[in-house]
């Protein structure tokens, strides 16, 4: 049964995820900021969480997902009710209340709502599909954590649970017009959302048009991760050469700004290498949807592609300039422990999904 | 129902079945749409690599100059220039430039807001309640303090959390912290050196663009006296005329002077008569150039003014040194020239008094000086006469700048008659003013003229330009600068008499001033302090003008007091008695022995103030 199992293993996803996050591991090794003496630097750091996420994807490999699907109505109200918890007693000491403390450790309920929903919509879906009035009720499902994310505030995760819900939807068989429709109402409801929101909060969207209106304050990271890109050239300043990244122009180089400090140092050949391999990546796990026959595991592979086609092509829009600034990492490549186990385990319950679906053609 | 009996009921049923039809329709869709999704992950891939290469091929020389032209300026993390360093004499460091941090920080990279602004806020001493709500904001980047000293940085970084970015900054450091504040100078935070050598000299400390002589390599080690030392990599270093030791000397027989007399404020400047050079120059009260914004000077603007070269003060009794050596000079009159004092004279219409109102009865002119009698300097002058005597002063130095290498020197007032073509400026002269002016009065001068103008008649008459620059170390190599005659006030017969009846003079009524073993010369001053409309009833200004050894002066010191209380406010009780202490000092320091082993030496008196010891 194990060999089985491993003959439908998508090796493909698995290597592209190592070489992807090895990657990473050798860019943070570049650009990481000093650490004072005696604490673990960052590229440690990284290796631990990638042991930790390694062991975290096979566990969840092991598991047999439909097992998951019984869960949904407790990992539902779970969701709401920590992500309401957060908003009620949360470390509001932030400004915003995105964190929660658990033994001494800071935790984003918000990345584990991430991949606790799509569990769920998907459940919920697969048992509708086609059905108008489920794709309806799953919006609003949506809904209530989107907006309690929301007064958090935190308008990024907000963006991609609606993104995962769209991407669900969409493979559910969401009708076209109602995509364009959807469309519509977004379009019209923009200039009655624009005068609402604060002078800040247009500021930090609209200044990735033009950084040098505020080239100390907002634009100050756009204007630099823009000169470091541009700074790269077609064969980049090398490898742990690049000035803007190392002379610390590039204040979050080792997270949501590492690409800009890859496009320095390695230049349009290897920033180019990385979009593609990330690409590639994407259309792999797109294309694995179509080897899944079971309407649950196919909306959790399709919810997990389109939060990570969210992710990578926000990040990478941020740091070219096409994109107003979110906050939001570049999977496998940025810094982060949480988002590393997060998206390791997203990838385990990947391949339990489709080592799981051979089965039915021969049984 | 399992999936192989759902396919043989979907094969099974018509066509119009309306499961069949939405099931493979719905698979048809799927299909469909993950091609759609495959298209739209390569289009946008392809548009980013696009974007991406137009970037970093076409609009990267635009963007890298955008970044340039705009942005670097507008930023201005380190806008301040390297600056050489300043030494004094023997190479010990004075001023030089040093690291300090700018701090910045990333609320949402703080792992524990609060408890981290109790840490820093005790660290930099910043209000901890500020500190924590910016600490809880989410700003992406928040600058915390400024200017912040290297060790204090340190302090930082080692809370060992990556929310603080410690952004290096080019600071001026004083290592000495208050001394020789005024001459000096400090230096802005845009690198701009204000007042004192910082200033005058801010061009040359700046200066990296004159390359090194061809034909002397850089040195890599400067030898200096018995020290030696590694010169600026870039810029040109400034060794001082200003004896370190000797500066912190003054500096402390002036506090003690300050604190003992109860004075306001006061000046003591110590030059080398031969060289021009200041060895110190101290004024009180001080500041600390490297907290020159501290509020604390706030109120005192004036405290940054070197008083040593920009006060005006009328000189009183020391000024008689200067009108007797222009008699001698003009041989109007020798020091054994009799004047028959009544305790009264007229000069102009003015009626001159002696100090105590008393009558000395006959005494030749090294009495007149040793007494101080009013009377007869007044009476020197009259045989002068106004157009020679004001020509003479002029000579010594007197209504102009001695041109001492510090800027923001002030010139002084004297009168003159309407022949000779006074500034118009000036208060109108009239005849009396030649009686008073003679002693000191009705005429304003600086320290820095006073000691300058004196120390001529140590050095044959020579009047020396003061400066407190003696070599400059450019682009590695030391150069000393060349000392520049300013002028010759009197001959140099006249300067050797004044020399002696200094000497004798400063023996008959100046016991405060003598020191145990050596000779000395010099001139007690006591002036009132011009107010609105004549002289304040009980403030004066009490100096003392001397040097040392008598035969062969190593050095001459003018100590200035301002309002000392009591007696102390008479020079001879003040500023004498401090001038004894510093001289005691600085003769040991130098180790030059007492007269009678020195003058028993073969090559008696030759070398004495040349040799220098270090402590």
């Amino acid at each position: 049964m194990l060999r089985r199992y491993l003959q439908h293993y998508d090796y493909t996803l698995l290597i592209l995820t190592i070489a992807l996050v090895v990657f990473g591991l050798i860019m943070i090794h570049s650009v990481q900021p000093s650490v004072p003496e005696g604490s673990l630097n960052f590229v440690q750091r990284q290796l631990i969480w990638f042991g930790v996420g390694a062991v975290a994807m096979m566990i969840v490999t092991l598991i047999d997902y439909r097992m998951l699907g019984a869960l949904t109505l407790p990992m539902y109200i779970g969701v709401v009710a920590v992500l309401g918890l957060v908003a009620l007693v949360g470390d509001t000491s932030f400004g915003a209340t995105r964190w929660f403390e658990i033994a001494n450790q800071q935790v984003q309920p918000s990345e584990f709502a991430k991949l606790t929903l799509i569990i769920v919509i998907s459940k919920y879906l697969s048992a509708r599909e086609g059905e108008v009035r489920a794709l309806l009720i799953s919006g609003l499902l949506v809904f209530i954590p989107v907006i309690m994310v929301l007064l958090q505030p935190n308008l990024s995760t907000a963006l991609i649970l609606s993104f995962i819900w769209l991407s669900i939807a969409f493979m559910a068989g969401l009708p076209m017009r109602w995509l364009l429709a959807l469309g519509l109402v977004v379009l019209i409801s923009m200039p009655v959302v624009w005068p609402r929101l604060e002078q800040y909060q247009r500021d930090r969207i609209l200044i990735f048009r033009d950084p040098w209106a505020d080239p100390t304050g907002q634009g100050f990271n756009l204007i630099h991760s823009r000169t470091a890109v541009g700074n790269g050239g077609l064969l980049g300043q090398g490898y742990d050469q690049g000035s803007q990244t190392q002379l610390g122009y590039l204040r979050v180089r080792q997270t949501d700004f590492i690409f800009s400090a890859i496009a320095e140092e390695l230049g349009f050949v290897g920033g180019s290498l990385l979009i593609i391999m990330l690409m590639l990546f994407l259309l792999r796990l797109v294309k694995d949807i179509l080897l899944v026959k079971d309407p649950f595991g196919r909306l959790i592979v399709a919810g997990i592609g389109g939060w990570l086609f969210f992710q990578i092509y926000v990040n990478i829009g941020v740091n070219l300039g096409l994109a107003p600034p979110t906050g939001v990492p570049l999977p496998f490549i940025s810094y982060g422990g949480s988002n590393l186990v997060t998206l390791m385990m997203s990838l385990g319950l990947v391949q339990s999904i489709l080592i799981r679906q051979k089965r039915f053609e021969f049984e | 129902m399992s999936t192989l009996t759902r396919r043989g009921l979907l094969r099974r049923t018509p066509p119009n079945d309306p499961r069949q039809t939405d099931a493979s329709r719905l698979a048809r869709q799927r299909a469909q749409r993950i091609l759609f999704v495959m298209a739209i992950v390569s289009a946008v891939a392809i548009f980013i690599l696009y974007r991406f290469m137009m970037i970093q091929i076409v609009e990267r020389e635009l963007i890298i100059e955008r970044y340039q032209d705009s942005f670097k300026p507008a930023e201005r993390t380190d806008p301040a220039p390297a600056r050489g360093t300043i030494r004094d004499r023997n190479g010990f460091l004075l001023a030089t430039d040093s690291t300090f941090y700018d701090i910045g920080v990333s609320p949402t990279m703080l792992r524990d807001p609060a408890g981290m602004a109790d840490e820093v806020s005790s660290i930099l001493g910043l209000p901890a309640p500020a500190l924590s709500e910016t600490f809880q904001s989410d700003a992406r980047y928040v600058q915390i303090a400024n200017d912040v000293p290297y060790e204090v940085g340190q302090q930082i970084a080692a809370l060992g959390s990556n929310a603080f970015v410690l952004d290096p900054v080019r600071r001026r450091a004083y290592p000495e912290g208050t001394l020789a504040a005024q001459l000096l100078g400090f230096t802005s935070f845009e690198g701009q050196g204000q007042n004192g050598v910082e200033l005058y000299y801010n061009d040359l400390l700046t200066d990296t663009a004159s390359p090194p002589p061809s034909e002397s390599p850089r040195a890599s080690e400067i030898r200096l006296n018995h020290r030696s030392f590694v010169p600026s990599t870039e810029n040109n270093d400034l060794i001082l005329t200003i004896d370190r030791s000797i500066q912190f000397m003054a500096e402390q027989e002036l506090q003690q002077a300050i604190d003992l007399y109860q004075a306001t404020g006061g000046t003591i400047i110590v030059m080398e008569p031969k060289s021009g050079d200041i060895l110190a120059m101290a004024n009180a009260p001080s500041f600390d150039p490297n907290r020159y914004f501290d509020q604390e000077y706030e109120a005192t603007p004036n405290i940054f003014n070197n008083a040593a070269i920009f006060t005006q003060y009328e000189p009183g009794s020391v000024f008689k040194i200067v009108t007797m050596a222009s008699a001698i000079d003009d041989g109007v009159v020798v020091p054994n020239t009799p004047y028959n004092d009544v305790g009264v004279i007229e000069v102009g219409g003015g009626i001159i008094r002696n100090w105590d109102g008393g009558a000395y009865g006959t005494r030749t002119m090294t009495e007149v000086l040793g007494y101080s009698l009013n009377t007869g300097t007044a009476w020197v002058a009259t045989l002068l006469g106004a157009e020679r005597f004001y020509r003479d002063l002029e000579q010594f130095g007197f209504g102009q700048l001695t041109g001492v290498d510090l800027g923001a020197e002030a010139l002084g007032m004297m009168k003159k008659p309407p022949e000779m073509l006074p500034d118009p400026l000036l208060p109108a002269w009239h005849p009396s003013d030649l009686g008073t002016n003679a002693f000191g009065q009705g005429i304003s001068v600086t320290p820095i003229q006073m000691i300058s103008a004196v120390a001529s008649l140590l050095n044959g008459g020579q009047r020396m330009q003061p400066r407190v620059v003696k070599a400059v170390i450019e682009q590695g190599v030391l150069r000393d600068v060349a000392p520049v005659v300013a002028g010759q006030s009197v001959s140099p017969e006249t300067a050797a008499t004044m020399q002696r009846m200094l000497a004798d003079a400063v023996e008959m009524e100046t016991p405060n001033a003598l020191l145990d073993g050596w000779r000395i010369g010099g001139k007690t001053g006591t002036a009132q302090v011009p107010v609105e409309g004549g002289y304040h009833p009980t403030d004066t200004i009490a100096s003392f003008i001397g040097f040392a050894p008598a035969d062969d002066p190593a050095f001459i010191m003018l100590v200035k007091l301002d309002r000392p209380l009591g007696d102390a406010q008479w020079g001879g009780q003040s500023a004498a008695p401090t001038f004894r202490n510093l001289a005691q000092r600085i003769l040991a320091y130098y180790n030059i022995p007492p007269d009678a082993q020195r003058m028993a030496r073969p090559s008696a008196g030759s070398d004495s103030q040349v040799e220098l010891i270090q402590p």
